[in-house]
């Protein structure tokens, strides 16, 4: 449906996103992962249109988006720093939206409006950092946009909040075969809900997979020999990280366990033990391997 | 359908007019106080059976409500177009409100053009109400229709709105050059006045190293001071919006009208330019990069001459003070503009 091609953005000299492609497709979430600075905001920002890519293009329904502002109305952007005028009410701005968007539900609205919990007449200024989320969502929501771009759209709502926000944009993408894209550095959110995944760092897309396809192909294995692991056995199989806690190794494969643990028995393992792998243990993996390896610091 | 030159939009006009309408309220309150109300209490004192020993007094005070002696006009027409201007553009781009109009299905000159229509709405419209109730005053007041003819008003109100709407088609052009609303605001009243205050900064130096070098002025010295102080007048804006407000009927209509032109200009080069600017760029010093060793060659040679004036002036060391203040205006006007280009460098 909304589709990136290599991308490319520098703020001064600075390359910020370096020939990213990215695709979002009919009735689905898809989670950006990616370490503060990686450049999810910008990403965010080229897809809505705000910011024009000095290289590459982002298409809607084949028609590009920076081109066509008629195109943008079909996108909804739910921003991480939430930019309202101050001075309006709830109200206010509801209506500058309903002005703005020319598919906007009446009814999703009123009905959206009984889970959020501020009143009509209170001011943006009034509002906690919370609410004004909220509010971005209700409003996004209720203009029915066919893509919905959303930069931290959790962060500061209670988990009340949280998991009636989550089961919202669930429903707007089953019932209308909605994209939607989610920035969090709540990845295990991320793993609940989206169906693709794409892991951003340094301006690239390090990964980008299908959830059930990434997770089937990181495996951890608790595996203990009689003495040390054999030489021999590292150097077979593709081991991308080893632990150890006395005999016991834990090793991440990136490969069918079933074939791992047949052409290991040959080894002797005394143990082997598949474990599954959580989203964000393979984002942290993945991260650790460009450069962000965790630091055991004891202080 | 909407046209493609006047996209006036009702959602935005609205949004825009919610923000600011107090500036229109404020205004027209002033300026009612201070033409219709002021001149009718001043004309009180003409319909007195008893004539007062000031009444020559109270007369040139009449006559004066229309020019510069009117300060709280001045004051208002001088800086209302400037922080309209700032709330409407410098602040939606600091706070980057302005990227709810941009993801959504306005186009950036749609954007931009309904906040400079609303803003000379905003400008205009009081000084017409204003100047209404002032023609009305005269239609039943035979003193003040003595005083003030219906031409003389209308005269008013286009020289009047033709210095406000060129105020803000400057701070407009600023509020787009300039990521930050301080930056704006600054750089409007720094350009108001620039030439004349570059002229007479860069003529103190002149002045100075000229008589070092030749010990004495000579015509060489004065024809070229001439040339240059006539032009610095002619490009100040400043100098512009006095001519429109305070000298005849004649040069008021010829002024205002060059004023209305010169605005009508600036505010399709701002068009023009905020359509090209990169929305990153908002918040950061200066919109565009392009722009960057302009503006900090140009402050650092304005900081140099200010420098080398103050000290001259003020710091009583001779005239080789020049040289002292040369160097330390020289070095502020290098690492000020550094530091505040990279301090608000996106990143």
């Amino acid at each position: 449906m909304i589709k990136g091609e290599n991308i490319y953005k520098s703020y001064s000299d600075e390359p910020v996103i370096k020939g990213i492609d990215i695709s979002l497709s009919e009735g689905s979430i898809y989670g950006l992962i990616g370490p503060n600075g990686a450049g999810k905001t910008t990403l965010i920002k080229l897809l809505c249109g705000i910011y024009i890519p000095d290289k590459g293009t982002v298409k809607l329904s084949g028609e590009d988006i920076s081109g066509s502002h008629h195109i943008r109305q079909q996108i909804g952007y739910v921003p991480d720093n939430l930019n309202f005028y101050p001075s309006f009410t709830v109200k206010e701005m509801k209506d500058f939206y309903k002005g703005m968007c020319s598919e906007w539900s009446e009814s999703r609205y009123s009905m959206m409006r009984e889970i959020f919990s501020f009143s009509d007449k209170k001011r943006i200024k009034h509002l906690s950092k919370g609410m004004k989320t909220q509010l971005s969502l209700l409003m996004t929501l209720s203009c029915m946009p066919k893509v919905i771009l959303m930069d931290e759209p959790t962060s500061g709502l209670d988990p009340f909040v949280r998991r009636e926000v989550l089961n919202i944009i669930i429903q707007d993408v089953t019932s209308r075969g909605t994209s939607v894209l989610i920035s969090t550095h709540n990845v295990s959110e991320l793993e609940q809900i989206s169906d693709t995944v794409g892991f951003m760092d340094k301006g690239r897309m390090v990964l980008q997979q299908d959830m059930d396809q990434l997770k089937s192909k990181y495996k951890k294995v608790q595996i203990a020999f009689e003495d040390v692991m054999p030489l021999e056995f590292e150097r077979e199989f593709n081991i991308i990280s080893v632990k150890h806690y006395g005999k016991v190794y834990e090793i991440i494969i990136d490969e069918n366990y079933e074939i791992f643990k047949q052409r290991s028995e040959k080894y002797n393992p005394i143990i082997m033990e598949k474990l599954d792998m959580t989203l964000e243990e393979i984002f942290i993996h993945r991260m650790g391997g460009e450069g962000y390896a965790v630091k055991n610091i004891s202080i | 359908m909407q046209s493609k030159i006047f996209p006036f939009n009702k959602n935005l006009l609205k949004k825009d007019w919610k923000i600011t309408k107090w500036f229109f309220y404020g205004f027209l309150v002033l300026l009612i106080l201070a033409i219709p109300y002021y001149i009718g209490q001043v004309i009180a004192v003409f319909n007195n059976p008893v004539p007062t020993e000031n009444i020559m007094n109270e007369f040139f005070r009449i006559r004066g409500a229309f020019k510069i002696q009117n300060g709280f006009v001045i004051f208002a027409v001088g800086t209302i177009p400037v922080f309209l201007s700032v709330i409407l553009i410098g602040e939606e781009k600091r706070k980057k409100t302005i990227e709810i109009m941009i993801s959504g299905p306005y186009s950036r000159y749609e954007v931009f053009f309904n906040k400079i229509a609303i803003g000379i709405f905003i400008l205009v419209m009081p000084i017409i109400i204003a100047g209404s109730i002032l023609m009305g005053m005269t239609l039943i007041n035979p003193v003040l229709s003595g005083l003030y003819s219906i031409s003389h008003i209308f005269l008013w109100i286009f020289a009047y709105s033709s210095v406000i709407i060129s105020v803000f088609a400057f701070a407009s052009l600023m509020g787009v050059i300039f990521g930050s609303s301080i930056g704006q605001f600054v750089c409007t009243y720094i350009f108001i006045f620039f030439p004349v205050v570059f002229h007479a900064l860069f003529m103190e130096s002149y002045d100075t190293i000229y008589t070092l070098i030749n010990g004495s002025r000579d015509m060489n010295y004065r024809s070229w001071v001439d040339n240059l102080s006539q032009t610095a007048q002619n490009i100040t804006p400043m100098i512009h919006f006095y001519r429109a407000i305070e000298l005849s009927s004649y040069t008021q209509l010829i002024y205002s009208a060059g004023l209305l032109l010169m605005s009508l200009a600036i505010f399709a080069f701002s068009l023009m330019l905020f359509d090209i600017s990169k929305m990153e760029k908002n918040s950061e010093v200066l919109t565009f990069e392009g722009l960057e060793g302009f503006f900090r060659l140009g402050v650092l040679i304005c900081s140099m001459l200010l420098g080398g004036a103050v000290f001259k002036q003020i710091v009583n060391i001779g005239s080789s003070g020049i040289f002292v203040g040369y160097i330390i205006g020289a070095f502020a006007g290098y690492r000020i503009p550094l530091y505040l280009i990279q301090k608000n460098r996106a990143s």
